[in-house]
């Protein structure tokens, strides 16, 4: 009997064994090169930026290290409505507390549980460990049929046997670890320059009570919440929806930094496609501005130089050599 | 709840565990608490439909047992006949008779609109009633004695692992068995759960991705081609036996591991030598359900062939009915009994065949060939839609055809596991099992041929989030 028992026990360990490197062999790896290095870093950044890939593709931590010496983390996802950032805020800060968050607010306008692409949502909770935490942002973020594959990432990738074996597997980001969260999209598309409008949409937004509920926790955490537009292509209604948030920014006492109706970038040089996403040429000019807004009204320490940051030094060495190799600026 | 679900996989384990714990007298009240609750999963408000079936049905086997004349006896029985085929037939038919007096009407040109009516089937009804009235008539043949225990009655009709898609069990095999005392056996619940695996195998890994390209092809069959169509119903006929005998082995293993021996409800059907031989071994407890209250009562071969024809003819007509309620299932099953009148009425072979190996291999694809064409009715639309592609095999043979989606390697993969599925039916065949043959490896060789089978079904098959949920396509009858 104590035979069987001990036998049927050694069976179900490597039964276990088997489906937790299944479980790993099988997940898409954009997650991990998306988010790993969040959880790998040892101290915490001095920034964060959430929001959708307007911030994914706009800000670049590596440039922020090299002229400014902050350490910083690009937590920008696409197609990310202001309420699912709210919950990406509450997750990372199990792990890390920053002196400042930065949030953009090109989604104000978009409800939780609309536009975020299946994909994108897998991009962000695959990497993210199973805690009590990421279980709250699931429920919260989740319908209750499709909260599964989110906690169990397995029950959806076991499928991906036909996608390994035929070689078809496909990027959703194109992150590597050392980018510190940021992709480059290394293309070049002319864009008009756009009219500038000061009208705002006088209702309330399904992002408003999102960004109360982020001045909170940042709050509650000592932690200097930031609203912010990055420049690029915006439409008419999208300028009026970012232009409500000063109304909230006001009320909460939060600082707006508006770049949206700034000159800061070139349309007809530092977009990659037509929806105005900046291409590096423009993500180095909206991480210079940031940079130097960020120095100029936070008390934010130079860290270059400092030996438990080396390691930063070889992340920027690796980011721009991928940026040298492959960007022409075409 | 579905077999191939994250609950079952909770819900079995749980419920076996208990069981074993609890003290051998109260471990039937366990199973009636559970099975209730296994069943109350889908619609709750169904499980009082089931109760009442159980309560009629108990009451008649009482009934009849206290009552001295036989006439009486016999009014006994029929008022249990009527009320669960009046409940069978309101649930299950009363669409399907108004459609059919509606097109009556029409063409006579009556004026006359019957009203639409949508009623929800209540899952595995067709089985347990069909359960349930096998009870009272074998107690009022005397086959059984009448069930004392209402509570005990009750887990006989509602014992979870076959409630819903059988095996159609009878009073004299299961209800000693569900309500004795079991004690845990390692031996059997290793047995139990090797079946179990050859069910989830069956279900999940082929069944289920089969259906991908069958749905597709039977969905788009008008610009579909001809050999599209043939071999979406050689998938089809493969997948329709992997989702039922997948059904009934983990029903079947299930109830093992809980000491419940239940019948064998298929066996190897696609080696049938004639359409008699193949209802003998599809969905057994089925066609002897159908062979001991009907066929027999009706008087079986005795009379003559035209006698014995139209017996079949009832029997068939009436499976064809109990599968679904559909002119095609009517046709289904009629083109099924009459296959049989016609194999009853073709003489004896005068000699033996030189090659008897090659008369039965061929026998063997002259039947399959037949069943083939009754599944084509099975699986299409509608009646219409089953001649329209009877008629475009050969006409569109090689016709452009439409794209199904279903990708070279998922096609691959289909394949292999058919050919793993033809060995094993091979070999039980040959009245071997898989339990057996394992059995000669070493105990580590054999650890390592279950994990691997375990894992590949949990990789191969499709379940989870990224398949849409395939329920047994027995469910709904």
């Amino acid at each position: 009997m104590k035979k069987k028992i001990a036998m049927t026990a050694i069976w179900l360990t490597a039964l276990v064994c088997c489906l937790a490197l299944l479980d790993r062999g099988m997940r898409r790896d954009d997650s991990e090169r998306k988010y790993g290095a969040f959880f790998e870093e040892k101290q915490d950044f001095d920034v964060l930026f959430l929001g959708t890939s307007r911030v994914l593709d706009g800000v670049s931590p590596m440039e922020l290290w090299r002229d400014y010496g902050l350490t910083s983390y690009n937590m920008g996802n696409n197609s990310e409505p202001l309420g699912v950032t709210r919950w990406v805020l509450e997750t990372a800060l199990e792990y890390h507390t920053p002196r400042v968050a930065v949030i953009d607010m090109f989604y104000v306008a978009h409800a939780t549980d609309e536009d975020w692409t299946y994909s994108f949502r897998h991009l962000f909770y695959d990497a993210l460990p199973l805690s009590r935490a990421k279980i709250r942002a699931v429920c919260a973020t989740q319908p209750e049929d499709g909260r599964l594959e989110f906690l169990m990432p397995f029950s959806l990738y076991h499928g991906r046997w036909e996608e390994l074996l035929s070689g078809r597997e496909e990027r959703l980001v194109e992150c590597e670890p050392y980018m510190m969260g940021s992709e480059m999209r290394m293309s070049r598309m002319p864009r008009d320059n756009y009219a500038f409008t000061d009208e705002m949409t006088q209702e309330e937004l399904p992002g408003h009570q999102a960004l109360r509920e982020i001045a909170a926790l940042c709050r509650a955490r000592g932690i200097e919440p930031v609203f912010m537009a990055l420049p690029g292509h915006a439409s008419g209604q999208e300028q009026m929806d970012m232009n409500s948030v000063q109304h909230v920014a006001d009320e909460l006492g939060v600082p707006f930094v508006n770049m949206v109706r700034m000159d800061i970038v070139d349309n007809q040089t530092d977009c990659y496609d037509w929806q105005g996403h900046l291409n590096p040429d423009g993500a180095s000019k909206a991480t210079a501005f940031l940079g130097a807004w960020l120095k100029a009204h936070y008390d934010l320490p130079d860290r270059r130089g400092d030996s438990a940051y080396a390691h930063w030094d070889d992340n920027l060495a690796r980011y721009e050599a991928y940026r040298a190799e492959n960007w022409t600026g075409k | 709840m579905l077999f191939n679900s994250f609950e079952f996989l909770i819900f079995f384990p749980v419920v076996t565990a208990v069981y074993f714990l609890l003290p051998g007298k109260i471990q039937w009240i366990w199973l009636l608490v559970m099975s209730y609750f296994f069943y109350m999963n889908w619609h709750a408000e169904y499980a009082l439909l089931m109760a009442a079936c159980t309560v009629v049905t108990y009451a008649c086997g009482r009934i009849i047992t206290a009552l001295p004349e036989k006439k009486h006896k016999k009014l006994a029985m029929l008022a249990g006949i009527v009320f669960n085929i009046g409940l069978l037939g309101y649930f299950k038919y009363t669409g399907f008779f108004l459609d059919v007096v509606q097109r009556v009407c029409d063409a006579l040109s009556i004026p006359v609109t019957t009203p639409r009516v949508s009623i929800l089937l209540p899952v595995g009804i067709s089985f347990y009633i069909f359960q349930a009235l096998s009870y009272v008539i074998d107690v009022y043949k005397g086959r059984v004695k009448a069930e004392r225990n209402l509570f005990k009655y009750a887990l006989f009709v509602s014992f979870f692992p076959q409630l819903v898609a059988g095996p159609i069990e009878r009073s004299s095999r299961l209800l000693r068995q569900v309500t004795a005392e079991h004690r845990f056996d390692w031996e059997r619940a290793r047995q139990g759960l090797l079946i179990m695996l050859l069910g989830f195998f069956e279900k999940v890994v082929i069944a289920d991705r089969a259906c991908m390209y069958v749905d597709a092809i039977y969905g788009g069959w008008i610009d579909a081609s001809g050999a599209q169509i043939a071999l979406a119903t050689f998938v089809f006929a493969v997948q329709d036996l992997c989702d039922f005998a997948g059904y009934s082995h983990i029903a079947i293993g299930a109830a093992k591991v809980l000491g419940v021996e239940l019948m064998t409800n298929f066996r190897q059907p696609y080696f049938a030598h004639s359409v008699q031989n193949f209802w003998a071994r599809w969905h057994i407890s089925l066609s002897t359900w159908f062979r001991d209250y009907i066929y027999f009562p009706l008087g079986a071969g005795r009379g003559g062939k035209l006698k014995q024809a139209r017996n079949l003819m009832i029997v068939y007509t009436v499976s064809g009915l109990w599968h679904g309620a559909a002119l095609k299932y009517v046709a289904w099953g009629m083109l099924n009994g009459a296959l049989q009148v016609v194999e009853g009425l073709l003489p004896p072979p005068k000699h033996k065949p030189r090659f008897p190996k090659v008369d039965l291999l061929l026998h063997i694809l002259l039947t399959d060939f037949l069943i083939l064409i009754t599944m084509l009715i099975f699986r299409a639309g509608s009646l219409s839609s089953a001649l329209g592609m009877l008629l475009r095999i050969p006409t569109a043979w090689g016709a452009p055809g439409i794209e199904s989606g279903f990708s070279a390697m998922q096609a691959l993969c289909t394949g292999v596991c058919f050919v793993i599925l033809f060995v094993i039916e091979l070999i039980h065949e040959k009245r071997r099992t898989l339990t057996e043959l394992t059995d000669r490896l070493p105990a580590a060789a054999r650890g390592l041929l279950y994990l691997l089978a375990v894992l590949a079904i949990i990789v191969f098959g499709v379940w989870g989030p990224g398949y849409a949920a395939q329920a047994f396509i027995y469910f709904q009858f």
